[in-house]
């Protein structure tokens, strides 16, 4: 079985900067997967080439061995850093569409994480405050059985204790043979749910590894070596 | 999808449509009533005169609503943040293009249906029957008189020639969008210099082709009323609908082709 991600020689640019270049990078099944790196270090240019929002503009991206396309957008569940909910829809009406269009998508699943985030399913989403958004996007996404769940800036707007529901909801959802990678800066929240991690910088790849190999071959912390390697 | 695509289009884009077209339709029928039956005297008459003029102001403003709207959904719900959300939906490009075209052209006929259905409300009686009897009846005698042409061939290119119209008109507007999303700022600016350039560009290919026609018939001489409705069946209608469509794929496939290529929702 092809690995869920793989790049070869990945390079993204926008008409002035270099977002990314020569990224070779192999993802495999059943892992989650911290990308990690300060702002604009190229994280979210990755995950948008993954879910087909962007294309390469030189090397080449295979999701399941396959080219960013109508095929891996099923296999993909994204969650951008910005909430694209429609105003003018209820909840309801979302994991209908959401049903709709995916038939990965798991409605019964999305209304118990609904019920115990405490959201009323049938409130506007005009009406939400920005954290209740992203929580109840992150519940749509993660509703879906993927194979691959980019999430972008998971936990940024939510407060500490829903965040430990949402990191227990990722874990939980956690189908042994789906990858998850999760992009943040937010490190020390989220290292004990890795598995492995990819640093990157300035547009390139700093560093992969295991979790394991960082914390017992240098004997850090994720947190600490990201601060080593990422010294201002 | 497609069909998925278009219900859910309808669905954002219905509520504020059928608002507006109960408005129309009350205010032709508050009108109607008014006339009828001559309520106001002396200085209520002033009532009808603003129902009057509230009807007039729904209309235009239910034309400028199908316009808005069209721009609206396809910049917001594309382009912009919702554009995360669409594009990431196991679907072609083409078929959002195609999605917001058709159902930007459904409500486009609906206000003018709607609009036709309010005139006959505030002005059917026994005396407009008859006048519109009478024009239908000269209507159709354009069908059983000899004009040196087909007839029915000509209504048939209009009506095509209109539809085709306004879908390319609709897939324009898509396309500078499209074009002005590729600029780094100033999106909105852009797109309206993309608009004009287009407008040129087909302008000038426009006068370019048909130029040729109008110059045989110059040389050929065709002055009668019968010849010059010939013509403009057999050759100056179809070359129009013909460069119409082309521009309309040309279109298309330029707003297609910055979808799946260079996308870059900010």
């Amino acid at each position: 079985m092809a690995a869920i991600l793989q790049c070869k020689g990945l390079s993204k640019r926008y008409s002035y900067v270099q977002a990314l270049s020569q990224v070779d990078l192999t993802v495999e099944r059943g892992k989650i997967v911290g990308l990690l790196g300060p702002n604009g270090s190229g994280k979210s240019t990755l995950i948008k080439l993954c879910s087909g929002l962007l294309v390469p503009t030189s090397g080449e991206i295979l999701i399941d061995g396959k080219r960013p396309g109508v095929a891996s957008k099923l296999q993909v569940s994204y969650l951008p850093e910005r909430t694209y909910l429609n105003n003018w829809m209820r909840v309801s009406d979302m994991i209908s569409f959401f049903g709709d269009f995916y038939e990965n998508f798991d409605k019964a699943k999305a209304y118990e994480m609904l019920e115990r985030l405490g959201i009323n399913s049938r409130d506007r989403l005009k009406t939400m405050s920005k954290g209740t958004k992203e929580k109840v996007q992150l519940i749509l996404v993660m509703s879906r059985n993927a194979d691959l769940y980019l999430l972008d800036e998971p936990i940024g707007g939510v407060d500490p204790a829903a965040r430990d529901y949402i990191l227990n909801t990722i874990l939980q959802n956690y189908n042994s043979n789906a990858t998850i990678i999760i992009s943040t800066h937010l490190i020390s929240d989220i290292e004990q749910i890795l598995d492995d991690v990819i640093f990157i910088k300035a547009g390139q790849v700093a560093l992969t590894s295991s979790v394991d190999d960082i914390r017992e071959g240098q004997g850090k912390s994720v947190d600490a070596l990201f601060r080593e390697v990422f010294k201002c | 999808m497609l069909r998925k695509l278009l219900n859910y289009e309808f669905k954002a884009t219905g509520r504020i449509f059928l608002l507006f077209f109960i408005a129309m339709v009350a205010l032709a029928g508050i009108n109607r009533l008014f006339m009828e039956f001559n309520l106001f005297e002396q200085r209520l008459a002033i009532i009808p005169g603003i129902t009057v003029g509230l009807y007039v102001m729904m209309i235009f403003a239910t034309f400028v609503l199908t316009f808005v709207v069209m721009i609206q959904r396809f910049y917001k719900n594309l382009l912009g943040d919702e554009g995360y959300l669409m594009f990431t939906l196991p679907v072609k490009p083409g078929a959002h293009i195609i999605s917001k075209m058709l159902v930007s052209f459904a409500w486009l006929v609906a206000s003018v249906a709607v609009t036709v259905l309010s005139i006959l409300i505030l002005s059917i009686n026994t005396k407009s029957m008859e006048v519109l009897g009478r024009l239908l009846e000269e209507i159709g005698l354009l069908f059983t008189g000899n004009y040196g042409s087909n007839p029915l061939l000509f209504t048939l290119e209009i009506i095509i020639g209109g539809i085709v119209c306004i879908f390319t008109s609709i897939l324009m507007v898509y396309a500078a969008i499209a074009i002005g999303h590729l600029c780094h700022s100033h999106r909105v600016l852009a797109a309206f210099g993309a608009y004009l350039g287009l407008m040129v560009v087909i302008q000038v290919i426009s006068a370019l082709v048909m130029s040729i026609p109008f110059f045989d018939m110059i040389a050929e001489q065709v002055f009668t009323q019968e010849s010059t409705f010939q013509w403009t069946t057999w050759i100056l209608l179809p070359i129009q609908i013909g460069l119409d469509v082309l521009f309309g794929v040309g279109y298309y496939l330029v707003t297609k082709y910055i979808f799946t290529k260079r996308l870059n929702l900010e």
